[in-house]
């Protein structure tokens, strides 16, 4: 149901098919096949190519959305508020400091409950200027209760957007999600992506029907006026618990796509090569993630019970899943992008916390590395553990 | 699928327009508008501004033809703004505290 009555013509594909795409492109299309309403958007690198892409559709005629030309990431982010207050789904994409830029209503979209999904292209902030990957821009932001996936792939990107949908806009959620992706690694490599027929897309993800709150002039109401002190606790609570809920929701969701569509790339977390026997638990995220699972396999060669966990969701965070995974282990090793200057690896400081509320606390090793898009190469990686390893001979 | 089987609900700040939402706005008060009703031509530009709104024109009264503009003074909260665009000038603006000695004399 939209205020406007105007019914979304997104035309999506009548049959499954595979394209050979960028990261960018595959949230474009996802864009498309989720039939979003409303796109706003300023273009920053390398996330460009994606509103660009967008921008393309709905000039074609292939995307029935209303897109808005606006100043700024401000502003972007500004007009999906206000969009996605009247029920619209809305959909942009940005970076580094795009996304800085329109942090405050990133939180005013998060506190207000609106269902807004970003395609993020995770960049390296400057100074020094860098164009390449790195993951605190949108890290930094995991305190406002947005929801956050990273991606290791171009379809895992495509996936994970539908699926925001469906959680985002869950009605126990109702809060935005950000889907993230690697500059360049992902953003702008071309990759298989296996895209559903239109009318699948369309049975899975629904419409979006807002329960909470609508601006519609029919009904007027002031939304998020000034409020006393007394009112905040239970509001606010109320987010803590739609965060908390939105771990199980975002499971059902991934099993269920399973289901439709064949595909699974982890929920909250992802794993690989982790059995009963292993004692050295990787923790990563996003595209290096992928090539460590070669590290794993190298280290298993090499006679070491590794395995890797990759933080599919930072927000909710995983901890259950997490203590559940390594109770038996006796070495934990992070590689990570991004650091919290001042402390250690974002994805360390919380598995840490998570962990200390486990029996079992593995020893830690943290590694920060490919900062701005450096290669983490599975060599490379594997050396870093067994390295880590022989400290403890 | 997880179901709403539980009664938990998003909540979201939505407020309708009622009397004194933002409770009784009188009290924030330095300066009382005066009406000079003499000069007063009911013309109503000052119950066009009031931010509030508190002024309104009463048509039972029968000081003139039109009525008589009535400043309710539990919300009224002395910004001055009618005072400021009233075409007449007839809109004085007074301390509080010339009220409270008149009140104070009242008492004794
Ligand atoms: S604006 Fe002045 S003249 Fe007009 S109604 Fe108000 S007080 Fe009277
Ligand atoms: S002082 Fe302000 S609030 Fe009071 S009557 Fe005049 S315009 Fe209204």
């Amino acid at each position: 149901m939209t205020v406007s009555d105007k019914s979304p013509k997104s035309i999506g594909n009548e049959e499954a098919k595979t394209f050979i795409i960028s990261g960018n492109y595959a949230a474009a299309y996802a864009a498309k096949m989720a039939r979003i309403e409303v796109v706003a958007a300023y273009p920053i690198t390398p996330s460009t190519d994606c509103v660009e892409k967008v921008s393309e559709f709905v000039e074609d005629g292939v995307m029935g959305a209303e897109l808005i030309k606006v100043e700024s990431e401000h502003s972007v982010a500004g007009a999906l508020i206000g969009a996605s207050s009247t029920g619209a789904r809305t959909f942009s994409s940005t970076s580094a400091h795009g996304l800085l830029y329109m942090a405050e209503l990133v939180w005013w979209a998060a506190l207000a409950r609106l269902p807004v999904v970003m395609s993020i292209v995770n960049r390296e902030l400057a100074p020094a200027w860098s164009i390449w990957a790195q993951t605190q821009d949108s890290m930094s932001l995991r305190d406002s209760g947005i929801i956050q996936y990273y991606c290791k792939n171009a379809q895992e990107v495509f996936d994970t957007l539908l699926m925001a949908y469906k959680v985002s806009e869950h009605e126990h959620v109702y809060m935005p999600s950000l889907v993230c992706q690697d500059a360049y690694i992902l953003s702008h490599t071309n990759a298989q992506v296996d895209m559903p027929a239109q009318k699948d897309v369309d049975d899975f993800i629904g419409t979006y029907n807002p329960k909470h709150f609508i601006l519609d002039p029919k009904n007027p109401v002031t939304h998020s006026n000034l409020s006393y002190p007394q009112h905040y606790r239970q509001k606010r609570f109320n987010i803590m618990e739609s965060t908390h809920r939105a771990k199980q929701i975002i499971k059902d969701v991934c099993a269920d796509y399973k289901k439709r569509f064949g595909r699974f790339h982890g929920d909250l977390v992802d794993t690989y090569g982790i059995d009963k026997k292993t004692k050295h638990i990787i923790v990563s995220h996003s595209s290096i993630a992928e090539e460590i699972e070669l590290s794993v396999d190298m280290l298993k060669k090499k006679g070491y019970d590794a395995g890797l966990i990759r933080i599919r969701v930072l927000r909710p965070f995983p901890d259950e899943e997490l203590r559940e995974l390594c109770k038996n282990i006796e070495t934990i090793h992070f590689i990570e992008r991004a650091p919290s200057y001042g402390y250690k690896g974002i994805i360390a400081i919380d598995t840490m916390a998570a962990l200390f509320e486990s029996e079992n606390r593995p020893k830690a090793f943290h590694h920060i590395e490919g900062l701005s898009g450096m290669d983490v190469t599975a060599e490379y990686a594997a050396d870093l553990i067994e390295k880590d390893l022989e400290t403890l001979k | 699928m997880t179901k709403s089987n539980d009664d938990f609900k998003v909540e979201t700040w939505n407020s309708k327009p009622t009397k004194g939402a933002a409770g009784k706005t009188g009290l924030w008060r330095t300066f009382r508008p005066i009406i000079d009703d003499d000069v007063c031509t009911r013309c109503e530009i000052c119950a066009l501004y009031c931010p509030e709104p508190c002024i309104t024109l009463n048509p039972d009264d029968p000081s003139h033809e039109k009525g008589r503009m009535v400043i309710e003074y539990e919300y009224c909260k002395g910004c001055g703004i009618c005072a400021n665009e009233c075409p007449k000038h007839c809109i004085e603006m007074v301390k509080e505290t010339e009220f409270l000695v008149e009140e104070e004399e009242e008492d004794k």
